[in-house]
């Protein structure tokens, strides 16, 4: 089996750029793909506060910044701005990468990192003003708004974090959840909780997001809000609306591919060991299925996949 | 700082950006953006791939107040294509494959 790589990694967030740690580690060539930014998610959080070690917390920034550096002093090749389009298991048992380039790399071994994508609020307005008010990414955009109202939607972590970080920047917060309290960590409750400046309106879902428009130039007004209990439909006049509403899985490449299974959710079902159906595809991270989804448990996941990818090559090497 | 990608201000943005000869990405970023951060090397290779033929820049939106205003930057990254002192595309966030995705922008321009 002669190939381009040991290992191709698919997704530049922290669970493959852990795995590439170990892989470059373990001499292993590795090629790391990253079709968005490194860290994927991870990059877009203020301040990261619950990964032990860092009691200071950290900035997604830099420490995506220090993974990568520590990915790339143990010889990981990392490409960024470009994806994998396509995976096949070839018959000597090694994979083709279709990327979205049109060109392809071959590796011994595959481990799907590729995580997470925020889910979309599904109603008229979304797509037409995201980046015109509307936005999944407090850090990024939180500054465009200063001193102007905003709407936060949802109630897990990532919305009461967010949400908490961009009281600094709104004069006024309308956070809108469809149940009667949030789901985050206590800590995170508390702190957006008691700012001054954040008003909760439970039991609702937004219906329409609406604004003017000239030309590529959108700007958001206002938010028709329906209370679900009463049906009451609410206005409210802001000039952003942050959107943090769940996750869906990034599994569209390995979906079709026969021994690769999937829950109702589409995450893949794989083992404590990573595996999935396929002999030499791992997959870890946000885009397995897991029963939390936190920085700590995904790193841990990219290690053991890069364990378990040594001992798959080791066996191929002994036959 | 960088080879391929100059840092433009509102003092030279008629000339370098509106006046250019060759079409002109301009990516629109500020500090506090880690996700523009993680961005710029890519863009950079997107640079030196069209040296010559198309100009990227890039204009931080915490020094320049007056382009961003103009162009209703509300969102960063975006990542503006002018033709012609012409705005003629823009992308909002992280473009996925941005390599290609950026490349193919300024294909359409050449």
């Amino acid at each position: 089996m002669t190939t381009d790589f040991d290992v191709i990694i698919i997704g530049g967030g922290p669970t493959g750029l852990a795995a590439a740690v170990y892989t470059g580690r373990s001499l292993l060539k590795t090629l790391v793909l990253e079709k968005g930014v490194p860290g994927g998610q991870i990059v877009f959080s203020a301040a990261i506060d619950n990964y032990p070690g860092f009691p200071d917390g950290i900035s997604g920034y830099d420490f995506t910044d220090a993974f990568l550096r520590h990915a790339k002093r143990f010889g990981a090749e990392i490409r960024t701005g470009l994806g994998a389009a396509s995976i096949t298991k070839n018959e000597d048992g090694s994979f083709t990468i279709g990327l979205t380039d049109g060109k392809s790399v071959t590796g011994k071994s595959v481990i799907l990192a590729t995580g997470r994508h925020p889910r979309k609020l599904d109603v008229p307005g979304y797509d037409e003003y995201f980046g015109g008010g509307v936005s999944v990414c407090g850090t990024c955009d939180g500054a465009f708004f200063k001193n102007q109202p905003m709407a936060v939607v949802g109630g897990g972590n990532s919305a009461v974090e967010e949400g908490f970080f961009l009281t600094r920047y709104a004069s006024d917060i309308k956070s809108i959840h469809r149940r009667d309290h949030f789901t985050a960590q206590k800590i995170l409750i508390e702190e957006y909780t008691h700012a001054p400046n954040v008003t909760p309106v439970w039991n609702s879902v937004v219906e329409e997001i609406y604004g003017k428009a000239n030309g590529p130039q959108k700007e958001v007004t206002g938010i028709r809000v329906r209370d679900t209990k009463t049906d009451k439909v609410s206005e409210f006049d802001v000039n952003a609306v942050f959107v943090f509403i769940g996750w869906l899985p990034n599994s569209d490449l390995a979906k079709d591919m026969p021994g690769v299974k999937l829950d109702e959710e589409n995450r893949i079902i794989g083992n404590e060991l990573m595996e999935t159906g396929v002999a030499g595809l791992y997959a870890a991270g946000d885009v397995c299925v897991r029963p939390i989804y936190q920085l700590a448990n995904v790193v841990a996941d990219g290690v053991q996949a890069a364990v378990s990818v040594e001992k798959y090559l080791d066996s191929l090497k002994n036959k | 700082m960088s080879d391929f990608v100059t840092e433009v201000s509102d003092n030279v943005w008629d000339a370098e950006v509106l006046q250019s000869e060759h079409p002109v990405l301009v990516d629109f970023w500020a500090p506090w953006c880690g996700p523009c951060r993680m961005l710029a090397p890519t863009v950079e290779q997107v640079a030196e791939q069209y040296q010559g033929k198309a100009k990227v820049v890039k204009m931080n939106v915490d020094d320049n107040l007056e382009s961003p205003a103009k162009y209703g930057i509300r969102g960063i990254p975006t990542l503006i294509l002018f033709n012609k002192g012409q705005e003629v595309e823009r992308r909002v966030g992280i473009p996925p494959n941005a390599n290609v995705e950026l490349a193919q922008m300024i294909e359409r321009q050449l």
